[in-house]
């Protein structure tokens, strides 16, 4: 009988710990002037590697990738990135923050980027592939790419190095 | 199909269940006749042998029907890896795809077998991971993110038609759900490599914006071997 009180004790503590506890969710401060993590515009595809967040944002215009930095809670110059002729989306960030990899729409065609922070330079990882391509991601440590491209008449993935060479993947005989 | 043939060979295995319920039985049959045999006999006896065929059928086949009830429920639950393929890429749809953070599985969302599922493809070992408990009949499962080693794994999934994200951990192989209470469309989850933060998009604010969940320092962070904390 009195270990029967006990079951609604633990019960109650547990719930009444759970309430100030884990998960939850961060606040970071909102910046109408397109300062910070969110803004007036909308932001989208969001993928968070270590401290960073690389995320697209329309707040100043037009669609560009920003990296936001959740240790000193301020957005990372990323030079070089964004163009005016060119909708950039669905970026990804490598865990040191040095490479990210995004779709980018220009003249019509959509190409995966492969930019690096330190050189300021994109590469374009699908320059001899005649097809559609969207969805990249890195992996953290910045060794593999994986996207999806429509060159088999269907969206398939495609994993490839760092470097742009497609990985050996069984793949089902056409 | 094996879970099914081995619930079948269980409901074969069943007779030997109606000797052991024989036993008792001859005893209730022993019983009645000493106590009929000082007053008359006969018909309580007709009436025992009428009670006693139900009786001996009906225990063992009533187990007979439970058992192969649970082996159909268990073998009508999803089978994650396809049978018979190793390739990463099918004649249906593949997308979404989500590398690990050291490169080696690959999550992604795939039409094969008559149903969106979700997969995790090993790059090295080039096979299909089991991912056991996470695609389920009733809903479906998209947006997947991986941690560091794969050991977890977000994906957007619906709670009775709400949209909310689920976090799997491969060590205990179950899912829970992140944002039980969480009042907003969710979209698009990523989780970081160490497993300790989730962003998402929201639309909470009235437009889509970014959220950042904490799942706090107790959990078990996915780092990679000999990495300090």
């Amino acid at each position: 009988m009195k270990s029967s009180i006990f079951l609604p004790i633990f019960v109650i503590t547990g719930l009444l710990s759970g309430c100030a506890g884990y998960p939850r969710i961060l606040s970071y401060p909102f910046d109408p002037g397109g300062q910070s993590l969110n803004s007036l515009g909308s932001e989208l595809n969001p993928q968070i590697s270590g401290r960073y967040i690389v995320f697209t944002s329309d707040r100043r215009g037009s669609q560009d990738v920003y990296m936001f930095d959740m240790v000193t809670s301020s957005l990372v110059d990323l030079p070089g990135l964004n163009s005016l002729d060119t909708i950039a989306s669905h970026p990804a960030v490598s865990e040191n923050g040095r490479y990210i990899v995004f779709v980018a729409n220009r003249q019509g065609r959509s190409a995966i980027f492969f930019y690096d922070r330190e050189t300021r330079q994109s590469r374009n990882l699908t320059s001899n592939l005649q097809a559609e391509v969207r969805n990249p991601t890195i992996s953290a440590d910045g060794s593999r790419v994986a996207f999806e491209s429509s060159v088999n008449g269907q969206w398939d993935i495609l994993v490839y190095n760092r470097s742009g060479q497609p990985l050996n993947v069984p793949q089902d005989p056409r | 199909m094996l879970r099914f043939l081995d619930g079948v060979l269980q409901a074969h295995r069943l007779p030997p269940t109606p000797v052991r319920a024989a036993s008792p039985l001859g005893r209730r049959k022993v019983e009645p006749r000493l106590c009929l045999s000082q007053p008359r006999g006969l018909p309580p006896l007709v009436s025992v042998k009428k009670f006693t065929p139900r009786f001996l059928l009906s225990r063992p086949l009533l187990w007979s029907l439970g058992l192969s009830l649970v082996s159909l429920l268990t073998s009508c639950s999803y089978d994650d890896i396809p049978i018979g393929s190793t390739s990463l890429n099918s004649r249906y749809t593949e997308e979404q795809p989500a590398l690990s953070g050291n490169g080696r599985f690959l999550a992604f969302v795939s039409n094969r077998n008559g149903n969106h599922q979700l997969l995790l493809y090993d790059l090295e070992q080039q096979q299909f991971v089991r991912i056991s408990g996470l695609n389920r009949p009733e809903t479906i499962a998209e947006n997947p993110s991986l941690s560091y080693t794969g050991r977890y794994l977000t994906y957007i999934t619906t709670d009775q038609g709400r949209p909310v994200i689920d976090l799997y951990d491969r060590a205990t192989q179950q899912s829970q759900t992140l944002t039980p209470i969480y009042r907003g469309w969710v979209r698009n989850p990523s989780i970081s490599p160490d497993g300790r933060y989730v962003v998402f998009e929201t639309t909470i604010h009235g437009q889509w914006d970014i959220e950042v969940l904490d799942r706090g320092p107790n959990i078990e962070l996915d780092i990679p071997n000999g990495a300090p904390p």
